[in-house]
């Protein structure tokens, strides 16, 4: 005899209501596709917070501002790099890789204040 | 690809555009100011733009210039189109393969920087002696004036030596042309394919050493055909001039700008005329048109083929009136007759019997980037319309000692009235320069006007000042020299004006910007006296923002570049407000978009707030108040140090005449101390209740700005009342007190002294023993400073050296050097110095430390009370190994002929004196005092013995006491140009220490690849990752058997650096130590860059150890492996440091693979050492058998 235990959460139809939460876990893609193996019907994907994001491209700009043009020698420390990600980019990689890993319904979450 | 755009680079821009889009090999390596040249290749080339045959040209860094001139001049046997970049020593480095690539009638292009070559010091500003010295190779030799003739005579030069089949050295001035920032029209890339024939360059190909049709070359010659084969290439030297000319007037059909190989300026009839080449024509032209404006006959030639020197032309050139002639040479070649282009004017006078063949003179000016102004030309031509000229003078110094030097009117001035000028001063690392060179892009990228930047920095590394010179004009600019009368001048750094006349540039009328944290209405009393007085006197407008508070409200931090900027373009009226507003934002977009919307948002607000914050100061009538501005150096000081140094600290070195001058380029030690640049904003105060006396603050300190000193209670007589110290806790020296003191004005404020302390409050949460206070609100430190250095240094003999606290009871004499806040080289030399300090001589090379160490006005290096201290010197960067070989060869042969004498003299000196002297016991601290005194008797002893030996004994005694010889670099040096000499060097089995101050990268030059850089790490030509991984130098010395090995890191490790330095200085043979020296390249946070020492060693990335062959045989185990095995994965230390996370975002795939490389380096490298740890060796003798005799 199997139970149903079969859901719906937040318009998504669920299996289990065993729902993964935003945590480090649902990080990584081998660990989402243990987790789906071991039941879990849903996860949530870390929050992408706007502080990490402003925290990240301000981390950038610094390094490339910190130590130029101050000595005659060397106008910059870094090589410059047009491709470098800040921003959303990898987060967005990390959900289109995780989609591509597990069957499973995937939130994304966003964690920031609009003015 | 069609219409050319106007663009505003630097010289070094200019040049490389057109190399890299005509070449397809380009092999180099960096040297100040050649490098941004190859950095720009290497980044175009990582980015996948196309050379014009829809290539991407292949960059390649090499270990030295040597090495770079030898891969070019391969590509070009093989059939590439190839070139490089270079300046200076790097250009005498290619001197071999230059004949080489000559007589093989190579067509090639080398680029240089015309910088000084390294004599009696050296220099890294712009002259010709580089480009001079090379000139009997039999390259063609092409001189660009500006920007725009950097970036038409780079395509002229590549397409002319296809032609001519003869190569090219293209060169324009170092710094002034190089750096400077100016508009030009960039040609495009159809251009560049029209100029290069493309059946010459089929030619060029079908010429290359290939199999399908071998041919040999590089032939042994002899007596009897060598020189006619010498000879066989003349006609292609021949018809040089005829193919430049040639190429000139293709140029000019398809770019409009002519060009001849002389040009001249002037009037059509001048009887006095100049000849010159490089930036210099600039300021000359500008003279000459103002001269000439006035009725004056005088006229200015352009030399731009030097070489071949075609008379013809050049007597073409000159108009038919012409009676005599000045001839200036940027470079100096003592002993000649005259310098070389006057002597090549003097030949081609005589060889035609022209009219002014008797009446030329030959000048000297501008080495070493001395200002060169409109006013010294003039004095020039004053002096060649007398009736008995100086045949030989030198201008824009004074010469009071061979009185070669022509006065000029310094108030003469060629300056337009519609021209805007503006100089600014910045903090290095507050971003001015880079707003600056913003500034002159916007205005000559969005308007019809012209913009010229020059940028003039400091040559500390922290707390460094930049001055910007800009012009903006309706016409182009060629004024090749600074800005002295400035419409406009901002002071971004309040401080400055108590340091410096700020004012002194401004012209009556004009506008002062001020970044004040002081209101308009508050600002008037903080202003010094000299200050208010310029501002009052030349009825300056005078306004202030504050820059700060704007910036970090506008979530910038300390980065008022934006600001001041906004409040330029707000004040100077170069552009409508509105428009430069928006322009602004358009160069913010474009310059940090890439970045991300925060960084842009910020700066967007930065601007939009910048307007409001701007204040007007209502202007007092009088001056008032009693701050003053304080140059120079106050106190009582050393002669040398008053009259000379103090000089050049307070920024008029210019004055100073030859005399003063040291004639042989020694200067004295112990000099840093004068300066006091009181940079830090907070320092670190100490609270004695919490300290545990570790003694770790002052051992880690760069800058020897925390010092700790254990001494009596008598000592204590006269100290200042805030004076703080502490029972010593030791039990070596009971009743004994000690003091952890600051250096208040010597601090640069880096941190790292704070968090390195472990001892920490209980009661107050993140209170250490010593904690960032502000300053000025501890000024009281200066007195208690003064007191602690009256404090005698404690007994030497008293001390155990081998742990940390005994180490840092010792004297430093490596003290506030000008390098980087939270440096990780210097705490090694400090360290270097605290245990041997008085007897040691130091070859240095050059690079960071050299800079550091070395760099006018002051050194760190100093002396003890006995006067006693490092000898210190820089040769080169290539040599120092060998340098440091020489001195050890010299001092043992000195020892040697000493004991002779004293043998031969010993029934006159007396046998137990004798005895004592050559049988004492050296290695102790009590036996060099023992033997200092034993010195001190045979002099005496001497000075009655009337015999000539007796005087030179004199002068060797005191070489008795061993002197320690330490051969300093980084790794730049020890692994790259210098390796070869090092290898010879540890193969010598010689008595030296080697200490590479091991950053992974060229650092001073601004952070280029070496083979020290680790695998997976991002740096100038390793954009993309390093993808191979670090040479093992430690274990390709300890491969001899007969060398002492030691990897260490200090801020990881601080005992086992101590027992390095003191096995490796004892260890009678040669010694390696690689030392881990954090850097800013590393992009990590330089406060806490000790402590993050520890976890490169606790991921493996830096194992400790030591090699020792003194326990080799035996079935000992000469090598020791010093940390654990590794706990912490590669990666988790990486992401720590942005030359690693960086290439994380860019390219997380290749970082992945690289960082899973690193790791397996990492584990193998681990199992490797742990194999060796059990490694019995015996190397039979460690050290070669003179040695042992001669101690």
């Amino acid at each position: 005899m199997s139970v149903d235990l079969s859901t719906t959460y937040l318009g998504l139809r669920l299996r289990n209501p065993i729902v993964v939460a935003a945590c480090p876990l649902t990080a990584d893609v081998d660990s989402l596709r243990s987790l789906e193996s071991a039941g879990a019907r849903a996860a949530v994907l870390p929050s992408l917070f706007e502080e990490q994001i402003e925290h990240d491209e301000m981390q950038l700009h610094e390094l490339y501002e910190r130590y130029a043009a101050f000595t005659a020698e060397s106008s910059s420390f870094m090589p410059v790099r047009r491709d470098y990600n800040t921003g959303p980019d990898a987060y967005l990689r990390h959900i289109e890789t995780a989609k591509a890993a597990v069957g499973i319904p995937l939130i994304a979450s966003l964690n920031g204040t609009s003015k | 690809m069609g219409v050319r755009q106007f663009v505003t680079v630097d010289g070094n821009e200019a040049a490389a555009h057109i190399a890299h889009l005509a070449s397809e090999v380009i092999a180099i390596y960096p040297i100040t100011p050649s490098s941004p040249m190859g950095e720009f290749a290497d980044a175009w080339s990582s980015a996948g733009r196309k050379n014009i045959f829809g290539v991407v040209p292949e960059v390649i860094e090499m270990q030295s210039e040597g090495g770079a001139a030898g891969a070019v001049h391969g590509a070009l046997q093989a059939g590439s189109l190839t070139t490089t970049f270079t300046a200076s020593q790097g250009l005498l480095l290619m001197i071999p393969n230059m004949f080489k690539i000559a007589g093989e009638l190579t067509p090639t292009v080398f680029h240089i920087a015309a910088r000084t070559i390294a004599t009696h010091g050296l220099s890294i500003f712009g002259d010709h002696s580089d480009v001079m010295a090379v000139r009997g190779c039999g390259w063609a030799m092409l001189a660009a004036n500006n920007v725009q003739e950097v970036h038409d005579f780079a395509l002229i030069s590549h397409a002319a030596t296809l032609r001519a089949r003869v190569p090219f050295l293209h060169f324009f001035d170092g710094f002034r042309t190089s750096h400077e920032v100016n508009k030009i029209e960039l040609l495009t890339n159809d251009d560049v394919s029209a100029m290069l024939d493309a059946d010459l360059i089929r030619a060029h190909r079908e010429r290359a050493l290939d199999p399908d049709r071998p041919v040999l070359r590089g032939t042994s010659q002899n007596p009897d055909v060598f020189f006619q084969s010498r000879e066989a290439c003349n006609p292609f030297y021949l018809a040089i001039p005829g193919i430049v000319q040639a190429t000139m007037d293709r140029f000019a059909a398809l770019a409009g700008r002519p060009y001849r190989l002389f040009d001249y300026v002037g009037a059509p009839d001048a009887d006095r005329v100049l000849v010159l080449m490089g930036s210099g024509v600039g300021a000359a032209e500008e003279a000459v048109a103002k001269l000439t404006a006035s009725g004056q006959k005088i006229g200015l030639v352009k030399v731009r083929l030097y070489r071949p020197f075609d008379t013809h032309a050049f007597l073409a050139a000159l108009p038919s009136t012409v009676r005599s002639i000045a001839v200036l040479d940027r470079t100096k070649e003592p002993g000649a007759i005259g310098e070389p282009l006057f002597l090549d004017v003097v030949a081609a006078l005589n060889e035609r019997r022209h009219p002014a063949r008797d009446h030329i003179i030959g000048g000297r000016y501008g080495l070493s980037s001395k200002e060169f102004t409109p006013a010294m030309v003039k004095a020039i031509f004053e002096e060649l319309d007398r009736s008995e000229p100086k045949t030989r003078f030198t201008i824009g110094i004074f010469d009071d000692v061979t009185r070669l030097s022509l006065p000029w009117d310094r108030e003469w001035s060629t300056e337009a009235g519609d021209v805007v000028r503006a100089v600014f001063y910045g903090l290095g690392s507050d971003g001015t320069v880079g707003a600056n060179k913003n500034s002159v892009k916007i205005i000559g990228e969005n308007t019809e006007l012209h913009a010229q930047g020059y940028f003039v920095y400091d040559s500390k590394k922290a707390g460094s000042m930049t001055v910007s010179h800009l012009r903006f004009s309706p016409r182009a600019i060629h004024s090749t020299y600074l800005v002295e009368r400035a419409g406009f001048v901002a002071c971004h750094q309040f401080q400055f004006l108590e340091q410096m006349d700020v004012l002194a540039a401004a012209v009556p009328g004009g506008t002062f910007l001020l970044n004040s944290p002081y209101s308009a209405d508050e600002v008037w009393p903080y202003l010094p006296r000299e200050v208010q007085e310029a501002v009052i006197e030349k009825g300056l407008k005078f306004h202030v923002v504050d820059a700060a508070r704007v910036a970090r409200d506008a979530g910038l931090g300390n980065r008022i570049n934006t600001v001041m900027q906004t409040c330029f373009f707000a004040l100077a009226g170069v552009l409508p407000r509105e428009q430069a507003i928006a322009s602004i934002k358009e160069a913010i977009q474009y310059s940090y978009g890439k970045r991300g919307e925060s960084v842009l948002k910020k700066n967007f607000d930065a601007v939009d707030r910048s307007l409001d914050a701007l204040r007007e100061v209502s202007v007092p009538r009088e001056a008032t108040g009693d701050r003053r501005l304080v140059i120079g150096v106050k106190g009582d000081v050393p002669d040398f140090v008053q009259r000379i140094t103090s000089m050049i600290i307070a920024g008029q070195g210019d004055l100073l005449p030859v005399s003063a001058l040291p004639v042989d380029g020694t200067f004295p030690t112990g000099t840093a101390k004068y300066e006091k640049r009181s940079i830090a904003h907070d320092i670190p105060i100490w609270d004695p209740d919490i300290c545990i006396q570790c003694a770790l603050c002052p051992l880690v300190c760069p800058h020897a700005a925390i010092r700790m000193k254990v001494f009596t209670e008598a000592d204590m007589q006269g100290a200042p009342e805030s004076f703080a110290s502490r029972a010593w806790s030791g039990k070596d020296l009971p009743g004994h007190r000690m003091v952890i003191q600051v250096a208040p004005d010597d601090c640069t404020g880096c941190g790292v002294c704070v968090d390195v302390c472990p001892a920490k409050s209980k009661e107050v949460a993140k209170h250490k023993a010593i904690n960032m206070l502000p300053k000025l609100e501890h000024l009281d430190e200066r007195k208690n400073f003064e007191f602690f250095l009256s404090i005698p240094e404690i007994d030497r003999m008293k001390v155990n050296r081998e742990g940390v606290k005994g180490s840092q009871m010792l004297e430093p004499l490596f003290e506030y050097s000008g390098a980087c806040a939270g440096c990780g080289e210097t705490p090694y030399l400090k360290l270097l110095t605290q245990l041997f300090g008085d007897r040691i001589v130091v070859a240095n090379a050059t690079g960071c430390s050299s800079i550091y160490g070395g760099n006018l006005p002051t050194t760190p290096w100093s002396v003890n009370a006995a006067g006693r201290g490092p000898a210190w010197s820089n040769s080169l960067f290539e040599d120092n190994a060998e340098f440091g070989l020489g001195m050890r060869l010299a001092v043992d042969h000195r020892g040697e002929y000493a004991r002779t004498l004293l043998r031969e003299l010993a029934g006159r000196l007396g046998d137990e004196l004798v005895t004592g002297l050559l049988d004492a016991v050296t290695e102790t601290e009590s036996g060099i005092a023992e033997q200092r005194g034993r010195i001190d008797r045979l002099r005496e002893r001497l000075r009655g013995l009337d015999d000539p030996r007796a005087r030179v004994l004199e002068t060797l005694a005191p070489v008795l006491v061993p002197r320690s010889v330490w051969i300093i670099g980084g790794d730049g040096w020890a692994f790259d140009i210098g390796f070869g000499g090092l290898d010879h060097v540890l193969a010598s089995g010689r008595n030296v220490n080697v200490l590479v101050l091991d950053t992974g990268v060229y650092s001073n030059t601004g952070g280029q690849a070496s083979k020290s850089t680790p695998r997976a790490a991002v740096a100038k030509f390793a954009a993309g990752g390093k993808t191979i991984r670090r040479k093992d130098l430690g274990m390709l010395a300890v491969a001899y058997g007969s060398v002492y090995v030691g990897q260490i890191a200090v801020g990881a490790n601080p005992a086992q650096t101590i027992r390095v330095l003191l096995e490796a200085e004892s260890y009678p043979g040669p010694s390696l130590i690689l030392a881990y020296s954090h850097c800013v390249a590393h992009g990590i946070e330089m406060s806490t860059s000790m402590t993050h020492q520890k976890d490169a060693i606790r991921s493996g990335f830096w194992p400790l150890y030591r090699f020792d062959p003194r326990l080799a045989g035996k079935g000992a185990h000469p090598f020791q492996l010093d940390s654990r095995k590794p706990t912490v994965p590669f990666k988790e230390f990486a992401m720590q440091e942005a030359r690693f996370a960086m290439l994380m975002r860019s390219n997380p795939v290749e970082a992945e693979r690289l960082f899973d490389l690193a790791q397996q380096d990492i584990d193998e490298v681990w199992h490797y050492y742990e194999q060796m740890a059990s490694v019995e060796r015996d190397a039979g003798q460690g050290v070669p058998r003179e040695q042992e005799t001669a101690s």
